[in-house]
């Protein structure tokens, strides 16, 4: 293609991978921060065997260290004899093994010396087994130590100290633990796995000499420039390689594929694209939020030029490559995306850009299936999300925005974010009210009637009747998971917010598997609206909302994602997405002067037109601000 | 974000720092044409796709936040990943601007990318000096066995253009120039360009143009 033709004759190449083994496991060594226990890359090294006693002086590989620490093992075991084998750990403080992808040994926790043992393997002789150790150091003396025993046992207990016998001495304590050590004959490294994933991310790029490079007197030249910083968020000048591809394609008017070039920068998904899919991921709403489930699916969405629609009615979500990390699912994949954010801060953690580090999962799927679970790795009784809805239905959204509440927070932020509509500007007074909660005071319940006809009306006319979506749906702060009501039993009584209203109001009301909250203080207005179900009804679609929002499918439904449907094909949607990629874009407000608006009106028209390509849309309107800037 | 001209007081504050600048936001002119932004190309999903010139508003600029400042100096001095810049990095990233606001200046953030770009720039000096004067990109004019005055002034001058041009996408003006020229003068009054220096004016002046240049984001 044209667009290469700047790389004629230059080296462009991708670092080619490594193919010859070493003796021994990769080792990859961080710093740690708080609980994140690999926090910061520090050094790599090949370690013949796991077979250290850090004592209090720490690794070699990180001096100075001997606290807060972590080290990743990583690479090959290749028995030399077939047989059934039990592998074991012997460490301070925590560890992980996998094999295969398969975690045999789960104990990431604060401990003294300690030994844990797998179930045992069947190994093939010669076969390759993918291996990985994880250890961490909180603080004190510390020690790690990968073994493996055929004889079905290890001389301590699992689970109890390793520590040295009566009457044993140090040195034969040592030696004890070097001969249960994987002995390196057996080990090889993992080939600069991350490395080259890493390095196949980056793009071709060179830098040229100042006769070779564009002229910087050439305007084209400065808008190649300001193209690429505007979409890879960072500068380069005009020696880098790409500058000279874009300006030539510019100079043939051809500045979308000039854009094309510098989207495709691993930084402009890593910086551009996450930071503002941060900025609404979370109840902070700031650029600088730990990436998750909500803004994986984000970038995603947008790497993979899929209908930006499917933003809020995909049935599926963005999780981390398994070839970034060796494991499978049970510790870092789907059901660890249940209760915690691990699984995406280990994503940051690789240092493997969001371009290479993301998989798109078929469904979205794990919630919790009964009442109070402990939601474990490989816990049983996770199902498929039952209203899949895109980021709407992603955990970061439910944290943020169904958390406590009455759940009215989720219309609002949705509506928001998704539709550029703050409620002050869609409040709508002459909305009817017959949806209005039980929980918002009136006359003749009390309250002020002049106040609810001019001020609460307006707000929760449209609001509650919308609310109803998501009434199946309550997030639980202390354990950090949703709650879809039906999968719990009902309470009797408490207020634990789980499917229902109470089961005492139950047979008067006839709210089943409606979590608590949606019928908040029930005895307040006893005349007003109970949520039975999770059905709702769209009244802001008259009078100023018909032209502001524009909806054109059905405007009343059950569920979230007929919910995130109705949004997503509303005339407003595509709107708003113009509006906040040129806020992220242009670095200019969207709303400054009605021009702007009408103009960000049709750039979203005719993006819809052609697709709802999200990563489009920033190309296109980053050669818009390019051309503005000249 | 902040207009041109808090940005160029915020640069010439950062300069000052560094005792130079050299960052001047250029206009362009106009060269594309609304026909230039037909279409998506031959197969892109954007293929048809007509946008109509936006209206023109005012133009801001914001700091470059964290995630930008360090990778910004790497592409403007054609490196990649260096090992002793990315501890610096880890050590500064806390006190580098957060999300880009103004307000987000301070002399810590300014302490912070001219310990960011110092470090990027020894990467750069140390690498150029491998090299033989001919194949150097931005020092081939540059006796690094020489004290720092024993090259002439002219060519010491053309390496700080070449870096103000390089890093800034515009040439280095009077004023950048006498700058970097005073800065030279001090340090040669007070000794500080023996024979063995050269590499630490350089560093001068690398280090405060590239602390310039990548710390602002239009």
């Amino acid at each position: 293609m044209a667009l290469f033709f700047a790389c004629a004759g230059l080296a462009c190449g991708i670092v080619a991978p490594s193919t010859v083994a070493e003796a021994g496991l990769t080792g990859r060594y961080y710093f740690s921060s708080g609980t994140n226990r690999l926090a910061t890359f520090r050094a790599k090294q090949i370690d013949p065997n796991v077979n250290f006693f850090f004592g209090t002086t720490g690794p070699a590989a990180l001096p100075g260290r001997s606290a807060n620490f972590g080290v990743v093992w990583q690479g090959y075991l290749v028995p030399s004899q077939a047989g059934t084998y039990r592998l074991g750990t012997c460490t301070d403080d925590g560890v992980r093994v996998f094999l295969d992808g398969e975690a045999l040994i789960d104990r990431f926790q604060d401990q003294g010396l300690t030994l844990w043992q797998s179930r045992e393997v069947a190994l093939t002789a010669g076969k390759k087994y993918k291996i990985r150790m994880e250890f961490y150091q909180g603080g004190g003396p510390s020690g790690a130590h990968l073994l493996w025993t055929t004889s079905g046992s290890f001389p301590w207990n699992d689970g109890m100290p390793c520590v040295k016998a009566d009457g044993q001495t140090d040195q034969q304590f040592e030696s004890q633990l070097t001969s249960l050590a994987i002995p390196s004959s057996v080990l090889q490294d993992d080939g600069d796995s991350l490395e080259n994933l890493q390095a196949s991310c980056e793009m071709p790029r060179t830098m040229l000499r100042p006769e070779q490079a564009p002229s910087l007197s050439h305007p084209n030249t400065k808008s190649a420039l300001q193209l690429f910083r505007r979409l890879a968020g960072y500068s380069t000048s005009h020696l880098d390689s790409r500058i000279l591809a874009m300006k030539l394609l510019i100079d043939q008017g051809k500045p979308k594929e000039a854009a094309r070039i510098a989207s495709e920068d691993p930084s402009f998904l890593d910086v551009t694209v996450r930071q503002m899919a941060a900025k609404i991921s979370t109840r902070d709403q700031v650029p600088t939020a730990p990436l998750n489930d909500f803004i994986a699916t984000y970038v995603g969405i947008t790497r993979d030029r899929i209908d930006a629609r499917k933003l809020l009615t995909g049935s599926f979500l963005y999780r981390m490559n398994r070839d970034v990390r060796w494991t499978d699912d049970s510790i870092y994949g789907l059901s660890a995306t249940v209760s915690s954010n691990r699984h995406y801060q280990e994503i940051e953690n690789s240092r493997i850009p969001l371009k290479c580090s993301l998989d798109k999962v078929p469904s979205l799927s794990a919630i919790p299936s009964t009442f109070r679970q402990k939601v474990r790795d490989k816990d049983a009784g996770l199902r498929d999300h039952p209203e899949p809805a895109g980021v709407l239905s992603s955990r970061a959204f439910a944290e943020a925005h169904l958390v406590a509440g009455t759940n009215r927070r989720a219309v609002e932020k949705a509506f928001e974010h998704f539709l550029c509509a703050p409620i002050d500007e869609w409040r709508d007074a002459n909305a009817p009210d017959e949806r209005v909660g039980r929980d918002v005071t009136r006359f003749p319940s009390g309250g002020n009637n002049l106040q609810y006809q001019t001020e609460c009306k307006s707000c929760h006319g449209g609001m509650d009747a919308l609310r109803g979506a998501f009434a199946h749906w309550n997030y639980d702060a202390d354990r950090g998971f949703m709650k879809y009501a039906p999968y719990f039993n009902r309470t009797t009584g408490n207020n634990e917010g789980e499917n229902s209203i109470r089961k005492d109001h139950e047979a008067a009301w006839g709210s089943v598997n409606v979590v608590t909250k949606m019928n908040h203080n029930i005895d307040h207005v006893d005349f007003g609206f109970t949520v039975r179900d999770n059905s709702f009804i769209n009244y802001s679609n008259e009078r100023a909302n018909r032209d502001r929002f524009g909806f054109t499918s059905n405007l009343s439904g059950k569920g979230v994602a007929e919910f995130g449907r109705m949004i997503a094909n509303s005339a407003a949607f595509p709107r708003c997405q113009a509006m906040k990629v040129f806020q992220e874009i242009c670095k200019k407000d969207p709303k400054s002067s009605p021009a702007t608006t009408e103009w960000l009106n049709e750039v979203g028209d005719i993006w819809a037109r052609n697709g709802y390509d999200m990563r489009d849309l920033f190309e296109t309107i980053a050669t818009q601000c390019m051309q503005e800037a000249q | 974000m902040m207009s041109h001209s808090s940005a160029r007081n915020y640069l010439l504050l950062l300069t000052s720092v560094a005792l130079l600048s050299g960052c001047g936001l250029s206009k362009n002119s106009v060269l594309l044409k609304l026909s230039s932004l037909v279409g998506g190309g031959p197969s892109g999903p954007g293929e048809g796709m007509i946008i109509p010139a936006p209206p023109s508003s005012e133009s801001v600029v914001s700091v470059a936040h964290f995630k930008q400042t360090y990778p910004s100096m790497l592409a403007l001095t054609g490196q990649t990943a260096i090992p002793a810049c990315d501890d610096v990095y880890s050590q500064v990233q806390g006190n580098l601007a957060k999300v880009g606001a103004v307000n987000e200046i301070s002399a810590t953030q300014m302490g912070a990318t001219m310990s960011l770009s110092a470090c990027v720039c020894d990467g750069l000096i140390k690498k150029e000096k491998l090299l033989s004067g001919p194949s150097r990109i931005f020092f081939s004019d540059i006796n690094f066995t020489a004290g720092a005055m024993n090259s002439s002034t002219v060519l010491l001058d053309r390496s700080f253009q070449r870096l103000v041009e390089t890093f800034t996408a515009a040439p280095a003006d009077a004023n950048d120039r006498s700058d970097a020229s005073a800065l030279l003068s001090t340090m040669a009054l007070t000794g500080s360009l023996t024979v063995a220096r050269t590499e630490k004016a350089l560093l001068a002046l690398c280090a405060g143009t590239l602390a310039s240049a990548a710390a602002q984001m239009q």
